[in-house]
Order: C-alpha cells, then sequence, then structure tokens
C-alpha cells in the first residue's frame, strides 16, 4: 500500500513537472530559436531597436526623430517628480532607495509576501498611497514622465527579469502571463503571439510588427501616435497603456490597469527581452 | 381618381411595404417589452459567463465603447450594443433594444466559447 | 425628398430588381463586386487591405497572400466562403479573423466580399 501511494505521489508530481511544461529560461531559448530562425542576419542586441532595425528605412526616418527627442521637458519634469517630497516629508526614494539608477531593474519583480508581480508603475502609486499622497493614474501623463526619467537613469543595464522556480506562486503569474500573450481573444481573435511572434517583421498596413523580444527595452515609450493625438504635446504612455490599446484592437474588453492579468503579462514579456540593454525613453511609431 | 393619384397609389403601397419590412412603419409602436427584458436577462448571464473566463469583448458592454450610434434627445451618442439595448427600451422602441441586446448575448457567448477554445493555449514552435 | 421623387425612386428600384431577376446573373454579380469592394476596403468591416495586397488598393499589409488569381485558389465559391467565414476552421492558429463565425461581417456582406474576391 505504501509502495502504491509512492509511485501515485511520483506519478502526480511527474503530472505537475510536464503541466508547468517549460520554465523562463527555457521559454527564452524557444524563442530566441524562432526569432534567430526568422530573422536570420538579426544580431541578438540589436532587437532592442524593434522594428527599426528590421526596416532601413524607417530607421533613417527614427534616427533624424532621435536627434531632436520630442520629450526632453517631460524627462526633466520626471526629475521634479522624483525630488518632490510628500506632504508627509518623505519621498520617492524612502521607497525606491537613494539610487535612482538602480530602480528601473528591479521590475516586474515577484513579491513572496503579498503573492503579487510588482510593477515599477504600481509601485510607485503603493509607495504614494503608502505616504497618503493622492496616487497617479497608471497609463500615461506624471507617471510615465517619472517612469521614463528612471528608466533613463538605467540606461546600459540589462532587463533581468528573474522568475524563483522555487516559488510555485511566482511560477503561476509567470505562466499566466504567458497564457494571455498566447492567448486568442476579442471579435478578431488574435493573440499578442499572433501579431509579434508568428507574423513579427510583417506589414500590417504600413506598420512593421516588431518582435516581441526587444520590445520592453525603451518603456515608457514616446509614440508619435499618442503625441498626434495631443497635438504633439505628450506622447508618452506605460507599457500597460500599450497592453490597454492592443486588448481594444483586437476588440477585446481592456483589463484593468496595474490588475493580476496585466501585471502578470508584464513579468512574463519583459522577461522575454532579459540580456538586452534598457535604452529609454525612446520614439516609436 | 385623379390622374396623379392613379399614378401615385402603387408608389404609396410600395412605400409603405418597405418601411414596414425595414421596420420605420412601427416607428412610435413600442414592440414587445416582456421579449425584450428577456433578450437583456440573457445577455448578461452571457456576459457574465464570459467575463469570469476573461473573454469578454470590447463592444458587448463595456462602457468606453463606441460601437453603437444611437439618436438620444437630439443628441448622437457611441456606446456598447448592451447600452444601446437599454438606451432603445428607455426610449421604449422595444424592437431595436432586443435586436441589440440580442447583439451582446452573441458576444458572450462567442467570447466564453472563444475563451474555452483558448484553454491550453501556448507557443506553436 | 418629394412624393413624386420617392415614387421614381421606388419603381427604379422595382425596375432594377426586375431586370436583375429576367436579365440574368451579370448584372446583379457586377454590383456584387463593386458592393463587396465596399466592404472589403472598409476598415471598420473586411479591412482586408491591412493583411492582403488587392489590386486597386493603397497601403496594403503582407501578413497574408496576395489576393490575385482567386478562381484558380477557389474553384468551388463554397470553398471561398467558407474560409472568410471561419479560416481557422482549416487554421486554428491563423491570425486572419472569422468574419462569419464571430459576426465581424453580416451573411450578406460575406456573400459580396466573396463575389468581390473572387473576381480578383
Amino acid at each position: 500500500m505504501k509502495r502504491l501511494l509512492i509511485g501515485a505521489f511520483a506519478a502526480l508530481l511527474t503530472v505537475g513537472a510536464t503541466a508547468t511544461l517549460a520554465g523562463q529560461s527555457e521559454d527564452l531559448q524557444a524563442l530566441r530559436d524562432y526569432m534567430q530562425n526568422r530573422f536570420p542576419n538579426l544580431a541578438f542586441m540589436d532587437y532592442a531597436n524593434g522594428s527599426y532595425a528590421l526596416d532601413a528605412a524607417k530607421a533613417t526616418q527614427w534616427e533624424s526623430q532621435r536627434d531632436f527627442p520630442p520629450f526632453l521637458d517631460h524627462l526633466d519634469e520626471g526629475e521634479k517628480i522624483w525630488n518632490t517630497p510628500f506632504t508627509n516629508g518623505k519621498g520617492f526614494s524612502d521607497c525606491f532607495g537613494s539610487d535612482p539608477s538602480k530602480v528601473r531593474v528591479k521590475y516586474p519583480r515577484w513579491n513572496a509576501e503579498a503573492k503579487k508581480v510588482e510593477t515599477l508603475e504600481g509601485q510607485i502609486v503603493a509607495c504614494q498611497k503608502a505616504n497618503g499622497e493622492k496616487p497617479l493614474k497608471t497609463k500615461k501623463g506624471k507617471i510615465a514622465y517619472l517612469s521614463a526619467w528612471l528608466a533613463s537613469q538605467a540606461n546600459g543595464q540589462k532587463i533581468n527579469v528573474i522568475v524563483p522556480q522555487n516559488d510555485p506562486g511566482a511560477v503561476a503569474a509567470y505562466e499566466a502571463g504567458r497564457k494571455f500573450f498566447y492567448t486568442k481573444r476579442g471579435q478578431l481573435n488574435m493573440s499578442c503571439a499572433d501579431c509579434h511572434v508568428y507574423n513579427s517583421g510583417m506589414q500590417a498596413r504600413g506598420n512593421l510588427l516588431s518582435p516581441v523580444i526587444g520590445q520592453v527595452t525603451h518603456f515608457p515609450v514616446w509614440r508619435g501616435k499618442w503625441a498626434r493625438a495631443t497635438g504633439g504635446k505628450d506622447g508618452f504612455g506605460t507599457l500597460q497603456r500599450r497592453y490597454d490599446g492592443c486588448n481594444k484592437q483586437v476588440r477585446a474588453k481592456p483589463f484593468k490597469n496595474q490588475g493580476d492579468e496585466y501585471s502578470n503579462l508584464e513579468y512574463f514579456h519583459q522577461s522575454m527581452s532579459n540580456g538586452l540593454t534598457i535604452d529609454a525613453p525612446d520614439y516609436r511609431e | 381618381m385623379n390622374r396623379l393619384m392613379k399614378r401615385l397609389t402603387p408608389g404609396i403601397a410600395l412605400v409603405l411595404l418597405i418601411g414596414n419590412l425595414a421596420g420605420i412603419g412601427t416607428a412610435g409602436a413600442s414592440g414587445d417589452e416582456a421579449a425584450y427584458k428577456m433578450a437583456h436577462a440573457d445577455a448578461v448571464a452571457a456576459l457574465d459567463m464570459a467575463k469570469k473566463v476573461g473573454g469578454e469583448w470590447r463592444d458587448a458592454r463595456w462602457k468606453k465603447s463606441k460601437a453603437v450610434k444611437v439618436e438620444v434627445e437630439g443628441k448622437t451618442k457611441k456606446m456598447s450594443n448592451l447600452a444601446a439595448a437599454e438606451a432603445y427600451a428607455k426610449m421604449g422602441d422595444y424592437e431595436k433594444a432586443t435586436q441589440y441586446a440580442d447583439i451582446a448575448k452573441f458576444q458572450g457567448v462567442a467570447g466564453y466559447q472563444q475563451a474555452m477554445d483558448q484553454k491550453n493555449a501556448g507557443p506553436q514552435f | 425628398m418629394t412624393i413624386n421623387q420617392v415614387t421614381s425612386r421606388a419603381l427604379s428600384i422595382l425596375l432594377i430588381s426586375c431586370i436583375s431577376i429576367l436579365g440574368g446573373i451579370s448584372v446583379a454579380n457586377a454590383d456584387a463586386v463593386s458592393d463587396g469592394k465596399k466592404v472589403a476596403f472598409d476598415r471598420k468591416k473586411g479591412n482586408c487591405l491591412t493583411c492582403h495586397m488587392i489590386a486597386g488598393g493603397s497601403l496594403a499589409g503582407n501578413i497574408g497572400p496576395p489576393l490575385i488569381a482567386m478562381k484558380a485558389r477557389f474553384p468551388n465559391k463554397a470553398d471561398l466562403r467558407a474560409q472568410i467565414w471561419d479560416p481557422t476552421h482549416k487554421n486554428p492558429n491563423t491570425i486572419m479573423p472569422p468574419f462569419g463565425m464571430h459576426r465581424i461581417l453580416t451573411e450578406k456582406e460575406i456573400d459580396l466580399v466573396t463575389e468581390y474576391i473572387l473576381s480578383l
């Protein structure tokens, strides 16, 4: 009987192991192999340049854009927000540490006590709430300026999202994000992967679909599309603002910003760019 | 009957027929309120099921949807299918209200089905 | 619109339907092709150009194959209609939306688009 039980337990364990499928590093390797096959001439570090690494004509336009970045004033404002004390006398450095260049690379990360994925924008809001401040909205505006400035302070460092494999909660959050990424949704029945894996490098009308690897290195991003909607004044948006837009485009109801669905997605999504260099903020179409 | 009337009569009959088919003839008439209420309840139930599995579509009942244009008190407003159903019901047009409730219901059912079909979604390489 | 205009319009509609019924398929088909093109090019309806190159359309994408020689590729009209209605039936992983199954287009609109695509 005892033997039988042990056998059953072992069988259960094996099932459990296959159910979690490949872990983070296997996923990363499989995705890199797939992309390498798709874009044999693209060097790994160049994925950080997104579509521009694949389209010479657009890259020229983009580089001339970069000579006159439209977001310098917004970055200054982001720095000012970082340095402005709360009414209780404390400040962001009390939550994030005094070195602003060490903040961006910590996120997203798993909080084992809260059993939740923490994102940079989510933690900015949490810090404000903990200090009795009115929390910023998480898609655009001041939170994007602050987050973009923090990202700019981390330029040159590498994305390195760690999913602790011995913490089932962390693994489950990563798996949920991975499933979200590959799930077809909305009336148009499209997944994130449909555009940014299987059709990356192809054109949807005039837009070249960027490969998933390298998408997060330049966020918060200044998008031409968002800038035009504000008469050129403010093109900044956070990563989860972009998720919201993608979901709407496939005619799915967007999920709550900084809710579990998007934060788990961000956990998976950012980790697929592990090893790439942060170069933020940046301009994209 | 004068000659003009003779010429017009078949035309008028045709216009009335077309109008009836297009639902114009029923403007002002209320349609079936009970049928609408049932369709609305069905739609909400279907959408709640879709929501549970993260499968709701953009234009079924999301409050920021701009899918349907409805004339409300002389102003054109854009809204979701379920909101359009509710707006028409408020105006007493239960026929249109039921039509939009049925669309919302379909989208709830299809969104749920889609989420079920995608249960094991993962990389295909 | 005066009553007279309404009458003449109603009569002309009647006349056109008579001609297309009596006069055979060609007139109706020409209408279907041009109406189908409108549905195909409309960004809120077929929006086919996002992914497919089509003669006469500008700024086309290249996610799907160019829509040329369609009669050779789909000798059976029903097969093309079925492909537009639900492309996931043949390939569950396709990025192409199920225009009929998800009611992105009406059944009538799918008939029109089918006629148009088949004319390419």
